[in-house]
């Protein structure tokens, strides 16, 4: 069961600079588009191949466009690589208000 | 390899007889191939709103976590199954309910 943790979550612990491995799975044009600070973009095609090899932070956050697909990666880093916690940002980029916007409220 | 597959939660499989039997007598068919979620979830509950309870939904994907995050997103609005074609291709089989 893989644990859900929301935007607001990510946004303390990345302004905290907590240390964790950011994943972006979604597609290349998006991820150009915009992502979260920090985000590693790996596609799942990328994961499969590198899950078992990178040298995973002790905690991993995934997130891709709704919370949805963001739940298998996990899943599969979690069986796969050597993290000790990690889990999908629910509800996704779709749910992400850029620092800045944020910071302007 | 590792492959995301091995991680993803899929409804009943079936048969490579009944997978092609059930596409014949499908209602409705929608190519999925290279979109990614969320966009086949919303599809396929637009698709289900088309149908009558008893009529079928197949949806054709190469998108792994499809797999499972389509029949979740549908829920009880559906009877789901899945054909793996073994190379990289799936189907989802949506039976509307009543």
């Amino acid at each position: 069961m893989i644990e859900e943790v929301s935007t607001e979550t990510v946004r303390e612990r990345l302004e905290r600079g907590d240390e964790f491995d950011l994943i972006d799975i979604r597609e290349n044009e998006d991820y150009a588009e915009g992502h979260l600070p920090e985000a590693d973009h790996v596609t799942i095609e990328e994961l499969e191949e590198i899950v078992e090899t990178r040298n995973w932070a002790d905690e991993v956050v995934v997130y891709c466009y709704r919370g949805n697909s963001s739940i298998q990666a996990a899943r599969l880093i979690a069986e796969y690589g050597d993290a000790e916690r990690v889990v999908s940002m629910a509800g996704g980029y779709q749910d992400w208000e850029p620092l800045e916007a944020v910071a302007a409220d | 390899m590792p492959s995301i597959d091995d991680v993803t939660n899929t409804p009943d499989e079936l048969t490579d007889d009944d997978a092609e039997a059930l596409l014949e007598d499908a209602d409705l068919v929608q190519d999925m191939t290279g979109e990614v979620c969320p966009y086949p979830q919303v599809e396929a509950k637009k698709g289900l709103q088309k149908l009558e309870a008893g009529e079928l939904l197949v949806q054709e994907t190469d998108h792994v976590p499809c797999t499972e995050n389509v029949p979740r997103a549908v829920g009880d609005d559906a009877e789901a199954q899945v054909w793996r074609s073994g190379d990289a291709t799936y189907r989802i089989y949506l039976r509307k309910q009543a």
